[in-house]
């Protein structure tokens, strides 16, 4: 996971990409439960889904391990 | 760049004629160097060509030293897009001397300016106290680029990088996981890399 999917992609996708990946952080740092991947995934499909989801992922892990260890 | 972002293993590639390093060199480089050079040109009387040939003839001038080995200081990008910016700089400086003297009646000389020595032009590049008109190129530069990016937060990450922060640091100011920033910061590359001024 430590490679960045979004280097290849053009610029507005990864703009996009960008965007979801703020929001979700905002979610997970907002409180409250932990927030569902699945529902920021709309509109983002085909290379920038898959880099879309890889971020996702990566960023969940580490707010998941943050808590975790306090 | 080449995967690890090391300037040098591009220098290396040129000393090796590899036609590949060139290319890519002038797809990330180039149109911003015109975008520079028509700073430099903003009030000289010119032809519409010669913002491209300035940039053209600085990035040969880069691409025919560097494969003769005579940027063996050159270590990052940094120190190689400030060396680009003083060879251009440099080149419009000419020009603009030239243009002027044919529009008073002289002739042009047939070479424009002294032969760039590759140890000064490094020297004035990485020098820690750049010229105050280098310092405004820069920054004329760095407002176009960040202007470029649309979007404050991303133009904050930008700054805050080339301030020295690093990647860590930046997270932790700005309330993003390290992972985001490396992201926003390779978004920030490719809108640059793109980077086409009108």
């Amino acid at each position: 996971m430590n490679e960045l999917l979004t280097a290849d992609l053009p610029p507005d996708i990864a703009r996009e990409i960008d965007e979801a990946c703020n929001r979700f952080e905002r979610a997970w740092r907002g409180g409250g439960d932990a927030p569902r991947i699945e529902e920021f995934l709309a509109g983002c499909e085909g290379t920038g889904g898959i880099a879309l989801v890889r971020e996702l992922i990566t960023l969940d892990i580490f707010y998941r391990r943050r808590i975790a260890h306090g | 760049m080449t995967s690890d972002g090391s300037v040098t293993g591009w220098l290396g590639k040129l000393q090796d004629g590899d036609s590949a390093a060139v290319e890519r060199l002038w797809a990330i480089y180039f149109r911003r160097l015109v975008g520079l050079a028509r700073t430099q040109l903003r009030n000289a009387p010119r032809r519409v060509a010669d913002e491209e040939d300035v940039a053209l003839s600085a990035f040969d001038s880069f691409c025919r030293q560097a494969e003769q080995g005579r940027f063996p200081q050159l270590a990052d990008r940094d120190g190689l897009w400030r060396l680009l910016v003083v060879m251009t700089a440099r080149k419009a400086a000419h020009l603009k001397r030239d243009e002027t003297r044919l529009k008073r009646g002289g002739g042009a000389s047939p070479q424009a300016g002294p032969p760039d020595d590759p140890d000064a032009l490094l020297e004035q590049a990485l020098s820690t106290e750049p010229t105050p008109e280098l310092a405004a190129e820069v920054a004329d530069e760095c407002r176009r680029l960040l202007q470029k990016l649309g979007d404050p937060e991303l133009a904050t990450v930008a700054l805050r990088r080339m301030e020295g922060h690093s990647v860590e640091e930046i997270a932790e100011q700005l309330g993003y996981a390290p992972r985001s920033i490396k992201r926003k910061l390779q978004l920030i590359r490719g809108i640059w890399e793109g980077d086409a001024p009108a």
